[in-house]
């Protein structure tokens, strides 16, 4: 194991090659075209890469979360509801909505943690729960933000682009940053990484792995809640729809960025590689022409071959699994 | 005696199913009678794949691509038969299929030790991605001159008032039933599902055991969406979404331990009937049908959360006596 180059041990070096031949493949493929793309590739890497630092989070605790894409959703709904029922501003209902969103992922928890049941059970439960929910409140349509409120300074920050950069995907750079730090560098970070190995070693060692595993789950909610609001604002609207198959996707993603349902190995930037390695295929296949469902079958491919992959390469080189 | 009976999880499932059955029949009326062959037809179709689902389940692996298997085998098989082959020999050729990609999940969840959950997202992700793209959205239908061929009489035909499926549901219990509790192959799953080292250190072959379950879950699963195909003579590119979701929840319902090792076939029958009741039941209240998918959620986690809590219960209050 010593003997292997620090750069190809890391979990993340797969993902890091992939996007490299990602931007390479589309750039030469249409003559450079694509580039000029990017930008929108990147605001759709931050609408699914802030739910995947959530969901690569709760990963590498050894628990998964499926209802991220109908709390991505349903939270989008409750913020517009606040806005235009309650007649609440922007702001308090942004702070509402997201304390809606952490209260759904310490349900989830605490239903799989105290009751002892499968995390994704309980949150295969809930994400019919909150996509039911979402579709009778939008009557299988839409929602849309208040006219009055749709110059709100906080609307237009979040719709505004800084040197023709999307506020949102500043938002994600931040929050990778913050939470690749929280993950390597702080006590709760180590503690993630602890009871995703072995939850029995990190009691022994003074670590709760259910207050931990509880952490992650608001966290990882949170997140969802937090990409559901910042795109309603984006966009102005909720649909039914919204979110559907981002369950998929982010999971898709953080194993490709280097998380195993195994936990206790995580990253945090890997992942949202992997998003914007997805998120890229689908601009770069919709600008080729390719029909959308390919998009589908290549993110299940991509989730396999990532799976088998280091698997093949370990036993390759040698190294127990 | 009764201690017996009442103690073991079908038992409350068969009693929960019968009890709401009447509730309906009470509130409902002359229709919900009416309603009883096409709720038996929907029972005998999901009743089949849940029982590969449950096979599966009791091995302690998860296949999460049942429902995009469903669809893209009817698939094949309804456009095998628009080429010109005749039904007999599509039926033998799609069902071959279905066996081949469960022999794929199960031999790769083997050979690299992969999370099953995974794995079968990502083929959940695949056969959907090519039913979608094959199809380019528009259903298919089997032409009309070959609808009365006796084939897809017998698969998806009706006697005496009620679906032939039904009876192919009955048998397939029956079959599988005394499989999983009297014969070899029943007994390797169980011990599998339960201790994959212990299996394996008694001299079972866990590998083939894996590959046999996926085999038999997929084919199940194929059959199913054949059948379904035979009654409808269509199929779209919604066939069966979610589906894999709904018969998880039914083999939870019906008793079936998450964990491995434990569970029976019929009790899954009996979830997917109370499943199905409810549905049928919300349906014809006229009740907004999106609020199964809520009914859906909470019934699963529900279930679950009562598993791990009345048994604690029922100790404490032995304890206090």
């Amino acid at each position: 194991m010593a003997e292997r180059p620090q750069l190809l041990a890391r979990i993340e070096t797969s993902v890091v090659i992939g996007a490299i031949l990602v931007v390479a493949l589309f750039a030469v493929a249409t003559h450079g075209q694509w580039l000029s793309s990017i930008p929108s590739v990147l605001r759709i890497t931050a609408q699914i890469g802030i739910v995947a630092i959530g969901q690569a989070l709760l990963m590498t605790s050894g628990e998964v979360d499926l209802s991220v894409g109908s709390v991505f959703a349903f939270v989008g709904v409750i913020f517009i509801w606040l806005t235009e029922q309650m007649g609440l501003g922007i702001a308090p209902a942004i702070a509402l909505a997201l304390l809606a969103a952490a209260t759904i992922g310490a349900l989830n928890g605490l239903t799989s943690l105290f009751l002892n049941v499968p995390s994704m059970i309980v949150t295969l439960g809930s994400m019919f729960i909150y996509r039911g929910l979402t579709y009778i409140s939008t009557m299988g349509f839409s929602l849309s933000i208040p006219r009055e409120l749709r110059r709100d300074p906080v609307v237009l920050f979040l719709k505004d682009r800084v040197w023709n950069i999307n506020t949102t995907v500043i938002i994600l750079a931040v929050l990778t940053v913050l939470f690749t730090f929280l993950l390597a560098k702080t006590r709760i970070g180590s503690h993630i990484r602890a009871v995703g190995g072995s939850t029995t070693a990190a009691l022994a060692n003074g670590v709760s792995p259910v207050a931990t595993k509880l952490k992650a789950f608001i966290i990882c909610s949170f997140l969802a809640g937090l990409s559901g609001v910042l795109v309603a604002c984006q966009e102005g609207s909720v649909y039914s729809t919204s979110g559907v198959q981002m369950e998929l996707e982010t999971i898709a993603a953080a194993v490709i960025g280097g998380c195993t349902l195994r936990g206790g190995i995580g990253s945090i930037w890997g992942p949202v590689l992997g998003v914007f390695v997805l998120s890229s295929l689908k601009g770069g296949l919709m600008m080729m022409g390719a029909p959308t469902s390919w998009y589908i079958a290549l993110v299940g491919l991509l989730l396999i071959a990532f799976l088998i992959l280091p698997r093949l390469l370990n036993s390759r080189m040698g190294v127990a699994s | 005696m009764l201690k017996n009976l009442t103690s073991r999880p079908e038992a409350v499932v068969a009693a929960t199913a019968l009890a709401l059955f009447l509730v309906f029949w009470g509130l409902i009326g002359e229709a919900w009678l009416n309603d009883l062959p096409s709720l038996l037809r929907d029972v005998s179709w999901l009743g089949i794949v849940a029982i590969g689902s449950a096979i599966v389940i009791v091995s302690g692996e998860f296949d999460l691509s049942v429902g995009s298997v469903y669809a893209f085998v009817s698939m094949i098989f309804l456009m095998l038969m628009q080429s010109g082959i005749s039904p007999a020999l599509a039926f033998l050729l799609s069902m071959a299929l279905a066996c081949s990609i469960g022999a794929l999940s199960g031999y790769l969840v083997w050979r690299f030790k992969l999370p099953s959950l995974l794995l079968t997202l990502g083929f959940l992700f695949v056969y959907r991605g090519l039913v979608e793209w094959i199809t380019e959205g528009f259903p298919l239908s089997i032409a009309e001159e070959i609808q009365s061929n006796w084939l897809l009489q017998l698969l998806g035909g009706k006697t005496l008032g009620l679906h032939n499926s039904i009876g192919i549901c009955l048998v397939l219990v029956l079959f599988y039933a005394v499989a999983m509790t009297k014969a070899r192959f029943g007994n390797h799953v169980h011990a599998v599902g339960d201790s994959e080292v212990a299996a394996s250190a008694n001299g079972i072959p866990v590998g083939l055991v894996k590959v046999k379950v996926f085999t038999i879950g997929a084919m199940l699963a194929g059959f199913a969406g054949v059948i379904s195909a035979a009654n409808l003579s269509s199929v779209s590119t919604t066939t069966a979404s979610a589906m894999e979701f709904e018969a998880i929840a039914a083999v939870v319902i019906g008793g079936v331990s998450l964990l491995g090792g434990a569970g029976t076939v019929w009790g899954a029958v009996l979830g997917v009937f109370t499943l199905i009741t409810l549905k049928h039941a919300l349906i014809l209240m006229g009740v907004n049908i999106f609020a199964y998918q809520i009914v859906l959620g909470v019934v699963l986690v529900g279930v679950v959360a009562l598993k791990g809590v009345v048994p604690k219960l029922l100790a404490a209050e032995w304890v206090s006596k």
